[in-house]
């Protein structure tokens, strides 16, 4: 009984919006505060049952004690005091992502241009693969990101304005980006080409399509928390 | 134990857990005992108010945590930080002035 009341308070905790350390570190004190009682009931020659039950009644309500660290907004966490960071930190994934992703490719390609010298494929597959890049990087990588954060955000304190400004950005992002893997074929080298342009024509032109990926992208987030909402209301 | 009245505690565990912490390092069961005792049960800090007490004050850098293996458990012992000393010294010296002017009034009134 020991052990889970103190996890399932850290968990708690965090739901809460208690930066983690600080949630991990109350459960693991109450722990050894609980433990120290427990032997203090010992040796006043109670029984091991009865000692365990002093010591839980002596530790009072977990509520109460999520009650203090909720008043104080020192030891939240960072998703809790600056939510805005939730937006940019997906932003910078996608980014990191994509840059990543390109630099991968380029230096594949390059690394197969030292085994075969004349590296070259037909204009329809590097077609192909141009197109199979751009709806990788621009429709289902923001999409996965997206996703990926609002499932994130279904176990964290984020409020759920912070959550879609987010996806949003993320599913705009790729929408006005531009990207391109143009392999060799015969008579023209190979290019690739990763950028991001912003006019307000494109803005309002790429808003339904950010739109959709981002209603794709809060899918699961919807179901997960419904679901959670569904096991509380009848647990069991 | 008597009753304790919390409007009267604001900033007392604050003052008191510097206080302690001001002779040796301790860890949270170890202050709460310490208290108990030395205050001849007159205060007592619960969990509930004594572990975000210490975190919030760790959190504002007054205290800094050291976690040691003690008999296969991780105990947390704090210590006071230069900044934990000044604030006690503060702290103590606006409680002294208070309780001074709160027994002069009592003093006075005890003669109306």
């Amino acid at each position: 009984m020991t052990e889970p009341r103190f996890a399932h308070l850290s968990r708690a905790l965090r739901r809460q919006g208690v930066a983690g350390r600080h949630a991990r570190r109350a459960a693991l004190e109450m722990s050894g505060h609980y433990h120290q009682l427990r032997l203090q009931a010992l040796a006043r020659g109670e029984p091991p049952d009865q000692a365990a039950r002093t010591a839980h009644e002596a530790m009072g309500a977990d509520a109460v004690l999520m009650e203090r660290y909720a008043n104080r907004p020192e030891l939240r966490g960072w998703l809790y005091r600056w939510p805005a960071l939730y937006a940019i930190a997906s932003l910078a994934s996608f980014a990191v992502l994509c840059v990543t992703i390109m630099a991968l490719l380029v230096l594949l390609l390059n690394g197969l241009r030292l085994v075969v010298h004349h590296l070259t494929v037909p204009p329809e597959v590097a077609m192909a693969v141009n197109s199979g890049l751009v709806v990788a990087l621009q429709w289902v990588l923001p999409i996965l990101v997206g996703a990926g954060f609002a499932l994130l955000a279904s176990r964290r304190p984020v409020a759920l304005r912070w959550l879609i400004a987010s996806v949003l950005l993320v599913c705009l992002t790729a929408r006005l980006m531009n990207s391109g893997l143009m392999l060799p074929i015969p008579g023209q080298r190979g290019s690739a080409t990763l950028g991001i342009g912003i006019r307000l024509r494109a803005l309002a032109l790429q808003l339904p399509g950010t739109l959709i990926m981002a209603a794709l992208a809060l899918t699961p987030y919807f179901i997960v928390t419904h679901r959670a909402g569904w096991r509380r209301s009848f647990p069991g | 134990m008597g009753e304790r009245d919390p409007t009267l505690m604001a900033g007392v565990p604050e003052l008191v857990v510097l206080r302690l912490l001001a002779e040796r390092e301790m860890y949270g069961y170890e202050i709460a005992r310490t208290l108990k005792v030395v205050s001849r049960e007159t205060l007592s800090l619960g969990e509930g108010v004594l572990y975000p007490a210490l975190h919030a004050m760790e959190a504002r850098g007054l205290l800094r945590p050291r976690p040691r293996q003690v008999e296969g458990r991780t105990r947390i012992y704090y210590q006071l930080t230069a900044r934990g000393r000044r604030r006690l010294a503060r702290l103590t010296a606006n409680w002294q002035r208070m309780s001074a002017g709160v027994a002069r009034i009592l003093g006075t009134s005890g003669h109306d």
